[in-house]
This record gives C-alpha cells, sequence and structure tokens, in this order.
C-alpha cells in the first residue's frame, strides 16, 4: 500500500498487462505477449496475472471485450482511462531514461 | 492399463506434496483424479508435465471457481485438494482470517478445496503461479493469516487456565495445537519479510 503514494509508478507486471491489451486479448495471450516482448526476461505466472486483471478490472483501467461469456476464452481490452495511465506512465519512464542516460553517459564520457 | 491409485496425506505441507507430485510425473504418471487421501494417476511419458499446490482457502467458493476457470483456459488442469482430514458429511466452518466473500466456508462448497493442485505441460520455461513479489507478498499473507488464527485460537484456550481449572493434558494439547499452527505462521511471516525486504529495492 505504503509503495503507491510515492509517485504513482506502475509496476513492470501492469504496465505490460496494459500494454498486452491495446488490442483484444485474453489471458494466455498476454502471458504471451509479455514473454515475447521481452524475449523472455519477463514471465508472469497464471496466479499473479490473475491477480492483476482482477486489479486492473476493479479500476475500469481495462474492461471485458466482446459478448460471449461462457463458450469462449475471455477477452479484455485497455479502457480510455487505461490508455491515459499507460501515456503517464510512458512519460515517466522516458523522463527517468533521460536522467539516468544523461548522468551515466555523462559518467563515461569523462573517463 | 490400469491406473496406478497412491495414498498420501500432506496436510499444510504445501511443498512436500508438490516435491511428491513431481517426483510421480517425473518417473512417469500423470495425475488424473485427487479424494481426500488418494491420488490416481496414469501413464504419461516421464516428466512430461509438472506439478503447483497452491492454497486456495481465502477465495470464496464463486472466486475459486472464477480462478480455476482461468487456469483451464490458459491451458493448465487444476484438481482441488482438502488440507484437513475430517469425515463427517455436511459442515460449516467460519474463517475469520479472510478478507470479504469466503469466510463461510460450506461443504461443499469451498470446504475441503482448501488447496488447488495446478498441472502444466513441461515447455522449457519455468513455471511459478506467482512471480511478481507484490502478489507473492499476498499470497504468503492469507497462509500466514489462517495459520495465525488457528494458533491463536488455540493459545486462548489455554489462557482459559487462569478462569478454570483446566486438566494437565487438554493444556499441554492445547499448548501443542498452538504450537503446530502457530510454528507455520511463523514460517509464512519470515517468507513476506525476505519478499518485502527484496521489495525496498527491486519492484
Amino acid at each position: 500500500m505504503r509503495d503507491h503514494v510515492k509517485g504513482g509508478a506502475l509496476t513492470e507486471t501492469t504496465f505490460f498487462v496494459l500494454l498486452a491489451l491495446y488490442r483484444p486479448n485474453h489471458g494466455y495471450g498476454i502471458m504471451q505477449f509479455i514473454e515475447q516482448e521481452t524475449k523472455g526476461r519477463l514471465s508472469l505466472g497464471p496466479g499473479t496475472l490473475y491477480g492483476a486483471i482482477n486489479a486492473l478490472l476493479g479500476k475500469g483501467w481495462i474492461a471485458p471485450f466482446g459478448e460471449e461469456q461462457d463458450s469462449r476464452k475471455k477477452l479484455y481490452l485497455i479502457t480510455e482511462e487505461g490508455r491515459r495511465v499507460a501515456e503517464k506512465e510512458l512519460k515517466r519512464l522516458i523522463e527517468l531514461c533521460g536522467i539516468a542516460r544523461k548522468i551515466i553517459k555523462g559518467s563515461g564520457d569523462g573517463e | 492399463m490400469v491406473n496406478k491409485k497412491a495414498f498420501r496425506y500432506f496436510g499444510g505441507f504445501l511443498k512436500a506434496q508438490e516435491r511428491w507430485l513431481n517426483r510421480m510425473a517425473a518417473q512417469g504418471f500423470r495425475l488424473v483424479r485427487t479424494t481426500r487421501m488418494m491420488y490416481e494417476f496414469e501413464r504419461c511419458a516421464p516428466s512430461e508435465y509438472e506439478y503447483r499446490v497452491e492454497f486456495i482457502a481465502d477465495k470464496s467458493p464463486r472466486q475459486a471457481q472464477e480462478y480455476r476457470r482461468f487456469l483451464e483456459e490458459m491451458g493448465y488442469r487444476t484438481f482441488t485438494k482438502n488440507i484437513n482430514l475430517n469425515y463427517s458429511i455436511g459442515k460449516i466452518r467460519w474463517r475469520p482470517w479472510v478478507k470479504g466473500a469466503g469466510q463461510i466456508a460450506t461443504y461443499p462448497g469451498s470446504y475441503n478445496k482448501e488447496l488447488l493442485i495446478v498441472e502444466k505441460r513441461k515447455d522449457g520455461k519455468p513455471f511459478e503461479l506467482h512471480t511478481d513479489p507484490e502478489d507473492l507478498v499476498r499470497y504468503y499473507q492469507s497462509l500466514r493469516n489462517a495459520y495465525l488464527f488457528n494458533g491463536v485460537f488455540w493459545a486462548l484456550g489455554l489462557l482459559l487456565n487462569f478462569f478454570v481449572s483446566i486438566p494437565v493434558a487438554v493444556s499441554i494439547l492445547l499448548g501443542a495445537f498452538a504450537v503446530i499452527f502457530l510454528v507455520p505462521a511463523i514460517f509464512y511471516a519470515l517468507a513476506i519479510h525476505h519478499v518485502n525486504e527484496d521489495r525496498k529495492i527491486y519492484e
């Protein structure tokens, strides 16, 4: 709980689930998306993914997609609010990268 | 071919149960059915499957069912398993350590389905149910709370000694129960502490 007060940084899991849902996707698809995009660096456990999906549904950042409920696999899609959150996170990360590059590269150049 | 049956009871030793199931799978036995003390296996290629055992007693029957459906949708096979041995029919349990729905466990319902056995066909990738530290802490907390509540319950029983005289044998029994539940509670509290320490630096 306390961690979220600091700056509203999303966890990597949260951010990746949001990114995976810029097009309709189901649980397995989200997992594969994350594994492919990170080339296997990040592998999400199904229990963790389930918790993340439920938390994001509760926040209204993603929503169920399509009507078929029982027969087919459940699909999800990012909402407008979810997109806003993801864009804000992207800005934060760009800023962070900019600072890090300046300092880390800068110290490297001096030697 | 006749299926292999094995009788085992692991209680709250989730990791032991997991290791045993994985040893069976390594020898070419795939789980097909569980009852209270019996596991039924069919023949499969050695090491074709692997297993994880998860504590789900903090979920209401509906939540547990949804979780199972989610896992099955993702291609895992799941089995429910009891953590206790209890042979009467029709029962209700209050689980005060649970948040929200799921506090009342009934049989049939969520009682005797405290554990979920999850099977995955091996694909060379790691298989863990909980990978995110925050989620891992939440999971350990549900276990710690369950044991802590039971431990404190029996310990409070011991306190009755101050008000009425209890036979020594009963006191010893109460104390033993308290210890049996408090030891795992401490174990899970330490696990939470370790994850939280890492969480100060890593996500």
